[in-house]
């Protein structure tokens, strides 16, 4: 997955520009909404409301915040800083964002990583969402998040705040404008029996090409001859009753999700 | 209606933003000898809204504007004075300003930008220049050449390649230039440079500008001036400098900002008084019809042929003789103490 950082602000002597700028092949639509991002952070609005905007061909995930350093007549720095997701990782990325977007959320601001001397120094993508995916799972929204982000069939634009997360209603210009919830999605259970280990456990994973887990049951252990087939059982009738709240439904016999 | 270009241009800090707050106070809310800016617009509707895009933008009655400029933001305004009972109450000239991020300077002579490109044609069109010169770094102790790097350059290099343009439209046309002295309340500025109305800050003023003031000495039709100016008032700032050389203002008082409104009414009079000796009036656009050989005559020369043939032009330049004639008593008692001209 290639997302991309960006960075709009300014040094203490060079005025506002984008200090890095997002990739060339950037939508219109993207376009336009980091400009309404740069009104409002002109108005004074820079409360690090963390921003995911959706467009037909690729996302952003933004946000504008102090940056806790002045420029040389005193007046604080603000910082748009955010990742650029082209089309084909979208998908991937959103899958991310529970992991990311809380801790994106409470971090302070990246420019005092970005910027050193007046110069922006490289900072590989990686590395901010590990940060980020560190300061994530203190958030007390985190859980809510997974669960809406996972059972949201397709990625949709949101805002994320200290109250949580807020599915658009009306997303502004051209974004993907509805999240419409959908029927639960289908999974898969799968077993695995790890001969080493001597342990058995059962996961819930997606179908489609990249399979990812959604849920996985404890490990069981083998007995002398093997595992119980009625603690298997068991261990799956409980998985499956848990996918609920994820907004899954395990159903072998009805093919792939659309 | 009849425009009037005004182009502020500054370098990041130099006090542009603070400058339209103090604009408004002093023009809008103020109305100096009855001149004012308002809302421009075709339609109520339009004014009105226009109306409230002004006025969320800087309030200085706050203490400084201190948030950078991030965007490019236009205010629609118009300009009029009623000075006299017979003349209109509506306004003379649209007069559009612009604040813009003072780092588009440094773009334009970097890799340049969609911004950057506009503000230089801006430029060229101008009728109107505000250049502006910080008070606090024109008294920096390296004197001239440091203060030149910091706050001129960009400037200079600009006039420099515009006054060798093979096309002579932007020397042609007489234009007026402003050397803004800004931030002239701040304790900063040595006794020295501010006795005799800031005699020796003007003087710097004029060095640091040096090739762009002399350029704008040489044109005919041309005319230089520098005003000091300040947001907030003399007493009303505390100013100081920090040990890592980073200049803080407060604002102490209520604001009482001058020498804006002078500017732009020495701008909007010499530019009133070139209209009228050339007869020329700028409301009319080209007609499309008539073809206009390109590299022939310039837009300008252009214009006022077209509106000599027309005979339209005359009680448009009337209304403009009477401005000027007011103006002029107005601005002609503060030159060499308000308003400098070189
Ligand atoms: N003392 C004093 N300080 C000023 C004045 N105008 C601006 N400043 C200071 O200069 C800083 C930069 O001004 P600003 O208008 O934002 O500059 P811009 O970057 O050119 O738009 C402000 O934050 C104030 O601290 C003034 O009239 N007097
Ligand atoms: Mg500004």
């Amino acid at each position: 997955m290639k997302p991309e950082i960006f960075l709009f602000s300014r040094t203490p002597e060079a005025d506002y520009h984008y200090l890095i700028p997002l990739p060339p092949q950037q939508s219109n639509a993207v376009g336009a909404f980091l400009q309404q991002r740069l009104a409002d952070m002109q108005r004074g609005q820079a409360d690090g409301t963390v921003y995911f905007f959706l467009s037909d061909t690729d996302a952003v995930l933004v946000r504008a915040v102090d940056s806790g350093c002045r420029d040389l007549y005193a007046r604080p720095i603000l910082s748009l800083e955010g990742l650029y997701c082209p089309m084909e990782d979208v998908r991937p990325f959103w899958l991310c964002l529970p992991h990311l977007v809380p801790g994106f959320w409470s971090a302070s601001s990246i420019y005092t990583l970005l910027v050193k001397d007046g110069k922006t120094i490289p900072l590989p993508p990686a590395r901010l969402m590990d940060a980020c995916a560190q300061y994530s799972p203190k958030n007390r929204h985190a859980k809510a998040m997974e669960r809406a982000i996972f059972a949201a069939d397709t990625p949709v634009s949101f805002t994320f705040d200290a109250d949580g997360l807020h599915f658009s209603e009306q997303p502004p210009t051209q974004g993907r404008t509805r999240w419409q919830p959908q029927e639960p999605r289908r999974c898969d259970i799968r077993l695995t029996l790890d001969r080493k280990t001597k342990a058995a456990w059962l996961e819930a994973v997606s179908r489609g090409s990249i399979p990812y887990s959604i849920a996985r049951s404890a490990d069981l252990a083998r007995e002398a001859d093997g595992w119980s087939f009625s603690a298997l059982e068991n261990a799956a009738a409980a998985l499956e009753a848990g996918l609920d709240k994820y907004g899954w439904q395990y159903a072998p016999d009805k093919g792939g999700n659309p | 209606m009849s425009k009037i270009i005004v182009t502020a241009v500054g370098v990041s800090g130099s006090g542009k933003s603070n400058a339209y707050g103090a604009i408004m106070e002093l023009l809008k809310v103020r109305r100096r000898d009855s001149y004012y800016l308002t809302a421009c617009g075709a339609t109520p509707e339009e004014r009105i809204r226009n109306s409230g895009i002004i006025n969320r933008y800087a309030d200085i009655n706050q203490g400084f504007v201190s948030t950078g400029t991030m965007i490019t933001t236009e205010f629609p305004f118009a300009f009029g004075g009623h000075f006299r009972p017979d003349v209109p109450t509506y306004p003379l000239l649209d007069m559009p300003l612009i604040d813009y991020p003072g780092g588009v300077l440094k773009t334009m002579l970097g890799e340049g930008s969609e911004e950057s490109s506009r503000l230089l044609h801006r430029i060229m069109d101008t009728d109107v220049l505000l250049l502006f010169a910080d008070a606090n770094i024109l008294s920096e102790e390296g004197g001239v050449e440091p203060a030149r790097q910091k706050i001129a350059l960009e400037i200079n290099t600009i006039f420099e390649i515009l006054s060798t343009e093979r096309d002579t439209a932007f020397v042609s046309k007489p234009r007026t230039v402003l050397l803004l002295l800004t931030k002239c309340d701040s304790g900063l500025i040595p006794q020295e440079l501010k006795d005799n109305h800031f005699h020796g800050l003007v003087n710097r003023a004029l060095q640091v500008f040096d090739p762009t003031v002399r350029f704008c000495i040489n044109q005919p039709g041309w005319k230089i001036a520098v005003v000091p100016t300040s947001t907030c008032g003399d007493g009303n700032s505390n100013s100081w400098r920090d040990g890592n050389g980073i200049y803080h203002s407060e604002m102490t008082a209520p604001p009482q900002p001058y020498g804006f409104d002078l500017a732009i009414l020495y701008g909007v009079m010499n530019e009133l008084e070139n209209r009228v000796r050339l007869g020329y009036d700028d409301s009319e656009e080209i007609p499309g019809e008539i073809e206009r050989k390109p590299g022939f005559v310039s837009g300008f020369q252009w214009r006022h042929i077209l509106q000599r043939l027309s005979g339209q032009e005359n009680e448009q330049i009337e209304l403009y003789r009477q401005y000027v004639g007011n103006l002029h008593s107005i601005l002609d008692p503060l030159r060499g103490s308000q308003i400098v001209e070189v």
